[in-house]
């Protein structure tokens, strides 16, 4: 909320106001930091008194395990290779998915034939977990790359799709009356309204299918992998170490984060008129 | 009503003032009004109405001055202050009665009286027939007329009034107009209508604050003292028509 | 926006189109299976899942219990974990949007978790729990607790600010507000979080059962993959869809119906 004087909003919240106790107490910024501290307090706490027996590693042992794992080589390779390996297949596989399933959905969108011919196969597959796929990918392609890919490719390829098909579809009708009084060919059409407003609902499919991208990974490498984070979590599980599991998730919501940041990035430069929800 | 000019002073504006940062927008305002009095508050757009209604609503504080309702500050926990929004602000998940007895329920209003008065309420301004109706089922013009009718409905000290007519069309808003006026005559509630209509403001109005541009002062006061019904083209209405205008327009 | 609906008769090939693509699908698929052009050691041809299907609704071979079986064990844990992390999560969002103190509280926890791929927490509960349906549970409410908690969080700041207004101009308290104006506002979007919430709890019921359990539709298709039998795998692959659209479609039935309950 802003203080626009101009359309006279109300916003009676941001006055300056004395520093109360009550106001400091419920200062959003003071309640987060007591929020993390009494979180990882508790952690700590729970860790210490090995209500998971040795199941659960304290926070500093993980901060230490992946400092360790920086320098040291861990089954070939430095932690970088491994964040690489995971991050590596996830683009790969996303960027497939988003070079095809994107245009895919918008020519879906426009042209009633291509969807009259993918829709009905596409609703086939779409109720099927992409995780569902670990296994058969494994028996076509063996263990490596290509069936990892494979299943980022799957999982992502169905809200990418998705949403460039809804994206086009729910265009306002009356923007491209703007075009056609104007004397606008389809063409016209196309590329200067059906593409610019359908962008941000492409880019909301575009974060869908990065978490899943993410989560998809991450399936196919607990199942089998000789590297990436998924494969440092299943060492860690194999080996009953704590520490590495822990730290493994961390890391991997880093890079998810991370990557989806980039994408918000990205959305920002490309279409700088999107509204977004406050706070989230 | 009119010739009770000895009624009591139930609202009294000291020296009020808000500013935003460095940008004053109101600035030393005072005024007051009388029990069961309907005034109007005109002026240029922009020059701050809306924040002098949420300034006397409490909705946000002032920099200086004060409000006194009977002598006491302001406080809408103790005080039944009314605001009629310029948009509809009918709760969609509440049947017309129940929105009309929404105030009241907040104010703690016994269920049998709530009925009873919202029932009359709702009869005089017509809604009985679609009281059990939810607010997307109405016309436009009956959310208007719900929010009044709950605004009146909690009995109030003031009631502030925010161009609610605004999005209407002429012969609607003449038509709410006269039931406004109506329903403050029957149940003497103290009124604040704030309206960039100066039409308006003299149909409706016992008395007319003209306000300046920012940083916004009270300009001229104007006393409106023709008989009801008012008639839009009598030689006198149009005279004080016309005298407001000139007041807007050369600030 | 009032559109009057007209009916436009679709020209024949649309309307045949649909049918002839999913006819030719399947058509190609079991013509590829069954000349040799893929072998049937990578993919099993449909008339022949249809066969495994019949067969395993009553054989419990090779992999110890029957599709009925599977299916139970994967709803159950489904439904209990779905059902709980509707119960938390519903209610955490609708206070984080409302109570500032609340959100300062759990937020910053709440944004350090949720990018956390639910899968990720199989080892841990695996340690914590074993193998058993409380770990896999566990991992269906934290899939299930994150788009309920941002769905309800995102109803209620979208809730109008004139309403909101308009209740304090009559002195009304935070939580009166919050019970008459926010929770009414938000409830569109909290029933939309139904359908996504399930969409993810089945999603990561799948992971958690290929990974760590020993049975549930998800353990069907490991199982197939170990013993080499692609019909097997496929018929989970259906198995999961089919009842994930199952499922779907009667939450979206019950979504409807509760949206027409206060759209009215």
């Amino acid at each position: 909320m802003s203080n626009n004087i101009a359309n006279e909003t109300i916003d009676h919240s941001r006055n300056k106001e004395a520093w109360t106790l009550k106001r400091v107490l419920t200062n959003t910024y003071f309640l987060n930091v007591v929020s993390l501290v009494l979180f990882f307090l508790l952690w700590d706490y729970v860790a210490k008194e090995r209500i998971f027996h040795d199941s659960l590693a304290r926070p500093l042992d993980v901060l230490n395990q992946i400092i360790t794992l920086v320098s040291i080589k861990y089954a070939g390779s430095t932690l970088w290779g491994h964040i690489w390996a995971s991050t590596q297949r996830v683009l790969i596989g996303f960027f497939i998915a988003a070079v095809i399933a994107v245009p895919l959905g918008l020519f879906m969108a426009l042209n009633s034939y291509v969807n009259a011919i993918v829709k009905p196969l596409f609703d086939l597959f779409k109720p099927m977990p992409p995780i569902a796929w670990v296994t058969i990918a494994v028996l076509w392609f063996g263990i490596g790359e290509t069936s990892k890919v494979f299943i980022i490719v799957i999982g992502s390829f169905v809200p990418c799709l998705l949403n460039a098909y809804n994206g086009v579809r729910l265009v306002e009708p009356e923007l491209y009356d703007v075009i056609r009084v104007l004397g606008g060919s389809r063409r016209d059409q196309i590329f200067h309204v059906c593409f610019p407003a359908s962008f941000p609902a492409v880019f909301a499919g575009l974060q869908i299918s990065l978490s899943v991208a993410w989560t998809c990974v991450l399936a196919a490498e607990l199942t089998n992998s000789r590297a990436g984070l998924g494969f440092l979590i299943k060492r860690g599980m194999d080996t009953h170490k704590p520490t590495l599991v822990l730290g493994g998730m961390l890391l991997i919501a880093a890079a998810a984060w991370l990557t989806s940041q980039g994408v918000g990035i990205l959305e920002k430069k490309l279409c700088p008129w999107k509204r977004s929800i406050e706070n989230l | 009503m009119l010739e009770d000019q000895e009624s009591p002073v139930k609202i009294r504006v000291n020296n009020l003032t808000k500013s935003f940062g460095d940008l004053t927008v109101l600035n030393d305002i005072n005024f007051t009004i009388k029990k069961g009095e309907l005034l109007a508050i005109v002026g240029p757009t922009g020059c701050g109405k809306t924040t002098f209604l949420n300034c006397l609503s409490k909705l946000m504080p002032t920099t200086k001055g004060e409000i006194l309702i009977d002598g006491e500050v302001a406080n809408p926990r103790k005080h039944n202050i009314s605001y009629v929004f310029q948009e509809p602000t009918c709760l969609p998940w509440r049947t017309v009665r129940e929105n009309v007895a929404y105030g009241m329920e907040i104010k703690g209003v016994g269920k049998e009286e709530r009925e009873e008065r919202a029932n009359k309420i709702m009869e005089l301004v017509g809604l009985s027939s679609c009281a059990d109706l939810y607010p997307n089922q109405v016309s436009a013009s009956m959310m208007q007329r719900i929010a009044v009718s709950r605004a009146f409905a909690v009995n109030p000290d003031l009631l502030l009034m925010d161009e609610p007519y605004g999005q209407l069309d002429v012969k609607l808003r003449y038509y709410l107009e006269d039931e406004l006026v109506k329903l403050w005559r029957t149940l003497g509630s103290t009124v604040l209508f704030v309206t960039h209509n100066i039409e308006e403001a003299v149909y409706v109005a016992e008395r007319i604050l003209v306000l300046t541009n920012k940083p916004t002062s009270i300009k001229q006061e104007v006393v409106v003292d023709l008989p009801r019904p008012r008639d839009l083209i009598d030689p006198k209405f149009v005279e004080i028509r016309k005298l407001v205008t000139e007041l807007i327009r050369w600030w | 926006m009032a559109y009057q609906k007209v009916e436009v008769k679709k020209p024949l090939p649309l309307i045949v189109l649909p049918y002839i693509s999913v006819i030719a699908f399947f058509g190609l698929w079991e013509m590829a299976v069954r000349t040799g052009f893929i072998p049937d050691t990578l993919l099993a041809a449909p008339s022949t899942v249809v066969q495994t299907f019949v067969d395993k609704l009553s054989n419990i071979n090779p992999d110890g219990a029957t599709l009925g079986q599977h299916a139970w064990t994967s709803i159950q844990e489904a439904f209990i974990g779905y059902g709980l992390s509707l119960l938390v999560g519903i209610p955490l969002g609708l206070f984080m949007g409302w109570f500032k103190v609340v959100e300062g509280l759990c937020r910053p926890i709440f944004e350090l978790i949720r990018p956390i791929p639910p899968i990720a927490w199989i080892p841990l509960t695996v340690f914590w729990f074993g193998i058993g349906l409380t770990g896999k549970v566990f991992i269906i409410w934290i899939a299930g607790i994150v788009p309920c908690v941002i769905n309800s969080w995102v109803g209620v700041r979208m809730t109008n600010p004139t309403l909101i207004q308009m209740a304090r101009t009559y002195g009304a308290s935070d939580w009166q507000i919050f019970k008459q104006l926010c929770i009414p506002s938000a409830l569109p979007m909290v029933f939309g979080a139904l359908q996504l919430a399930l969409t993810y709890c089945w999603t990561n019921l799948v992971g958690a059962e290929l990974l760590a359990a020993d049975s549930g539709l998800g353990y069907l298709i490991t199982m197939g993959g170990r013993v080499a039998r692609p019909d097997i795998i496929v018929l989970g692959m259906i198995c999961v869809g089919i009842s994930g659209a199952i499922i779907g479609f009667i939450i979206d039935e019950i979504e409807k119906k509760l949206l027409a309950g206060i759209r009215r």
